[in-house]
């Protein structure tokens, strides 16, 4: 299958021109990069810059030497946006995304500041023709001044290509690291306040890496729709996205100056699923849970699978605890805005002190049944209070679960229903889950109140009486 | 050096900075503080505590240097690498690593003097470098004996509560973090520590309900606002019970918000967002962006304005015949009410201005008047009447706490 590609750069300023192209465009040129893609699928590329570099960018011989590979259109960012380099970047994208919708093209953001292993475009390539709708991938940040320096030397004599090989850029960019890789490690002390990515070591093999809400890269506008924070913002087909998660396929360093956006992690912050948990729900995205199940190798030897699994494994139980509480952080806040403030104080009880990752099963769709206030109020004298102790963990843990209907691992719906079964009866059809339901929970005499209540991707329903309490 | 040239090299010191260089900044910093790198640490303890503008600069500068150290030390570490292999640090020398017994003193005599007056967000970088001493005796009185350290008291009572936590003193913690509480009523940080303490305490049910708090409270831009005299704004984040929480006239109100009015004022806001955006597109203006911040506050108001309606329409159903009625029967006796309100108000209001007058000058004749915009003043406007509309048996109360507790007894 053969598709169109627009490629997008916004680029101004010395540094950054010098870094596009005496850095990207050159490793982009080897042989299993640009070349490769275009000889595959209908490239272009578009530049945006301001107008005082207009000129330097138009004249330069690389730009002249990729026009035999691609049409390359060059436009003019407007001053007055330039004061802001973020919403300089997001014009420059919605302007060739719009564009790219119009021709039913692909989107590629390219970055000015970045350097490509060899056979990263080529793999692009091939995912591309094997049907993919969005492609993921993420940077590793280095140090600016040793990475182009160290790059710099191995500038070839003849020609414009710079070809490095995935290993060997892991290798460099590892001994270059940018202190902000660093602090997000999963066991730093100073993790920085927007942990989008978490590090697990493998000494002397690479990094494993989660990343946890990650900004589109290559994708097709016409079946993607962005949210407020430039996330996936619709439910699509697994199968239609990848993240590329070898490094011997696809990767590439980002270059920041020492000192970039160390505000960030300047404060003692261990990592803390609560607190990650809540950041996550802020940049909120049906892809996330898709995205952070990943498991990315950036290595520069061959992985030794037991090495690499026991640190994917402890990435695996992190993610999910940090997933699961930013879920129950989600629906606590659902329940105090529909008046259940008890209901909510045991989420955040659960949450705070490590109960509620041994509530949920299974990653699926959930709906929750939420007593409201008056139902505790028919609980027996001192269970709320119990439940509310540092002994009450396997009892709390008991009662939430009786809330929860995951149904990704449904049970069948019994013949005999109460008024309340009925009514998730009926709300589980409209889910489209009745096909795959196979049995409710014990309802008991609960009844339903109100209508259902959509909460991310789960379903919640107040209910009159608290569950579980036969058990 | 004069101040002329004091002020270009501090400001060619922060481009370098920026730029990574942070050799080159550090010796610019360095040469309008007046000190070398290898001067004693009295010096630089003196130097601390004159009026410098470059001593924060410098200690801003080498803090992030130290950081990025940690923070490759503890990757290098996790790799099993020795520091000898790896090449970012190449440009700086490597004797600012070693500084950082240095940078501690520097900090903690910085936080202790209380001359010239220090900005809060100075202090806090200051507080971050000695976060560990906060309470330790062998360095003289407690950070919380100094009036000057006020704007970070909270913070710093936080760091004692952890402190005590540690050490199970749950009693001790929990009056710490109420004082903490008290300056700052949404510092989430510190409802958390004090649903630990509370936990300690056996007192289940008040720690559950902390950890809601510490849930609700989770924007570090939120954890220093400090409700102080005239403020109007809703209490962000938390939504009790069903209820939206505002400071309005020195009070705390609750006011209720149905679900319906919550999903019409997400639906509203959800339209006017993309209809603001459509507009842009329509009209074809390549710069055309979507400036949130600034117009933010006016989609509040106005989705407020329209979420109130129905309520004010309902409202206005019901008293329509009696107000019809009192307008026809009672207009000559409404006359006379009003005409003596009226009157009894400017009276008050007279008053109240003889009073006052003393304590705030008047503006000099000649003197502009400051112009509000008009976003402030629809904005404002606009505010009066969401509150207005909105209140359904509206609680209210002096403090945040006192608010909690009140919606936490409604059922009872």
């Amino acid at each position: 299958m053969r598709v169109s590609v627009t490629m997008v750069t916004a680029v101004w300023g010395e540094w950054h021109i010098r870094q596009l192209l005496e850095l990207n465009l050159p490793t982009l040129m080897a042989d299993g990069n640009l070349p490769n893609l275009a000889r595959r699928h209908a490239v272009s590329y578009r530049i945006f810059t301001r107008k005082a570099d207009m000129e330097s960018l138009a004249g330069s011989p690389v730009i002249e030497h990729l026009r035999s590979l691609m049409p390359i259109e060059l436009f003019t960012l407007p001053d007055d946006i330039l004061k802001n380099p973020i919403a300089a970047h997001h014009h420059a994208w919605d302007e060739a995304t719009q564009a790219a919708q119009a021709d039913d093209s692909f989107v590629l953001y390219l970055p000015p500041d970045v350097a490509w292993s060899d056979q990263s475009f080529a793999h692009l390539a091939d995912l591309l023709a094997a049907g993919r709708q969005a492609i993921f991938m993420t940077y590793l940040r280095a140090e600016s001044s040793s990475f182009t320096a160290a790059m710099r030397a191995r500038r070839p004599v003849e020609g414009y290509a710079l070809p490095i090989s995935g290993r060997e850029l892991v290798a460099l960019a590892l001994d270059c690291l940018h202190p902000l890789m660093g602090a997000s490690l999963r066991t730093s002390s100073r993790l920085p306040r927007h942990p989008e990515m978490l590090f697990w070591a493998i000494p002397g093999e690479g990094l494993s890496l989660r990343v946890l809400a990650r900004e589109m890269f290559l994708f097709n506008p016409r079946r993607i729709s962005l949210n407020a924070a430039s996330l996936i913002g619709n439910e699509i087909d697994p199968s239609e996205i990848q993240f590329v998660s070898d490094s011997d396929q696809l990767f590439a360093v980002s270059l920041a100056e020492l000192g970039k956006d160390v505000d960030w992690h300047m404060k003692l912050r261990a990592a803390d699923p609560v607190e990650i948990g809540r950041w996550w729900l802020n940049y909120d995205s049906p892809a996330n849970d898709m995205l952070a199940s990943h498991k990315i190798r950036w290595h520069f030897n061959p992985a030794t699978e037991a090495e690499w699994r026991q640190r994917e494994r402890a990435g695996d139980l992190f993610v999910r605890r940090c997933g699961v509480i930013r879920e129950g952080l989600r629906l606590r806040a659902i329940a105090q805005e529909m008046g259940c403030s008890k209901a909510a104080q045991l989420i955040a009880f659960a949450a705070h002190w490590g109960i509620l990752e041994h509530v949920v099963r299974g990653n699926g769709v959930t709906t929750i049944l939420m007593p409201v206030n008056a139902a505790f109020t028919k609980l027996p004298d001192g269970f709320f209070e119990h439940l509310l102790t540092q002994a009450s963990g396997k009892d709390l843990t008991r009662f939430l679960r009786a809330h929860c209907i995951v149904a990704s691992r449904p049970r069948a719906l019994p013949d005999n229903t109460t008024g309340a079964a009925a009514t998730l009866r009926k709300v589980m059809a409209w889910l489209r889950l009745v096909g795959r339901a196979k049995k409710l929970p014990e309802l008991e005499d609960a009844n339903t109140i109100g209508r259902p209540i959509s909460a991310g991707r789960h379903t919640v329903l107040l209910i009159d009486r608290c569950l579980g309490l036969s058990r | 050096m004069n101040q002329q040239d004091s002020a270009l090299v501090l400001a060619r010191g922060r481009l370098h900075q920026s730029n990574g260089r942070y050799d080159e900044a550090i010796a610019d910093f360095m040469a309008v503080v007046g000190l070398s790198w290898a001067a004693p640490l009295t010096d630089w303890r003196r130097q601390s505590s004159v009026t410098s503008e470059a001593i924060e600069p410098l200690i801003r500068a080498v803090r992030e240097l130290e950081i990025s150290h940690i923070a490759i030390a503890e990757y290098l570490t996790a790799m099993q690498r020795p520091m000898s292999g790896y090449r970012g640090f190449a440009s700086v020398d490597v004797a600012l690593f070693a500084s950082q017994d240095r940078t501690l003193a520097v900090a903690q005599a910085y936080l202790r003097r209380y001359a010239p007056a220090r900005r809060r967000e100075h202090l806090e970088m200051m507080l971050d470098i000695v976060e560990n001493e906060a309470v330790g005796p062998s360095q003289g009185p407690t950070l919380l004996a100094y009036q000057h350290l006020r704007p970070i008291h909270a913070r710093i009572r936080l760091i004692t509560a952890r402190q005590l936590l540690a050490e199970r003193k749950y009693q001790c913690a929990r009056a710490h973090l109420d004082k903490a509480l008290g300056i700052a009523p949404c510092y989430g940080p510190a409802y958390r520590l004090l649903g630990e303490a509370l936990l300690g305490l056996g007192r289940g049910e008040a720690a559950a309900r902390s950890f809601d708090c510490a849930a609700a409270f989770w924007n570090p831009y939120w954890w220093s606002i400090e409700f102080s005299h005239g403020m109007r704004m809703r209490v962000p984040g938390i939504a009790v019970r069903g209820h939206d929480i505002f400071f309005w006239n020195d009070t705390f109100i609750a006011v209720k918000v149905s679900a319906g009015q919550r999903r019409l004022k997400q639906l509203t806001l959800t339209t006017l967002r993309y209809a603001h955006k459509g507009y842009g597109r329509w009209k074809r203006r390549a710069r055309y962006r979507l400036r949130r911040a600034d117009i933010k506050v006016l989609f509040d108001r106005i989705a407020g304005a329209v979420l109130r309606l129905p309520g004010v329409l309902w409202i206005w159903r019901r008293i329509r015949p009696a107000a019809f009625a009192a307008r026809a029967g009672a207009g000559r006796l409404l006359r006379r009410g009003r005409r003596h309100l009226k009157g009894g108000l400017q009276r008050i209001r007279g008053v109240v201005l003889n009073r006052l007058q003393s304590l705030f000058p008047r503006r000099p004749a000649g003197d502009l008047k400051p112009r509000r915009t008009w976003r402030a003043t629809l904005s404002l406007w606009l505010a009066e009447l969401e509150i207005m509309w909105g209140a359904q048996s509206a609680l209210r109360a002096a403090s945040l706490q006192e608010m909690l507790d009140m919606l936490e007894r409604v059922d009872a």
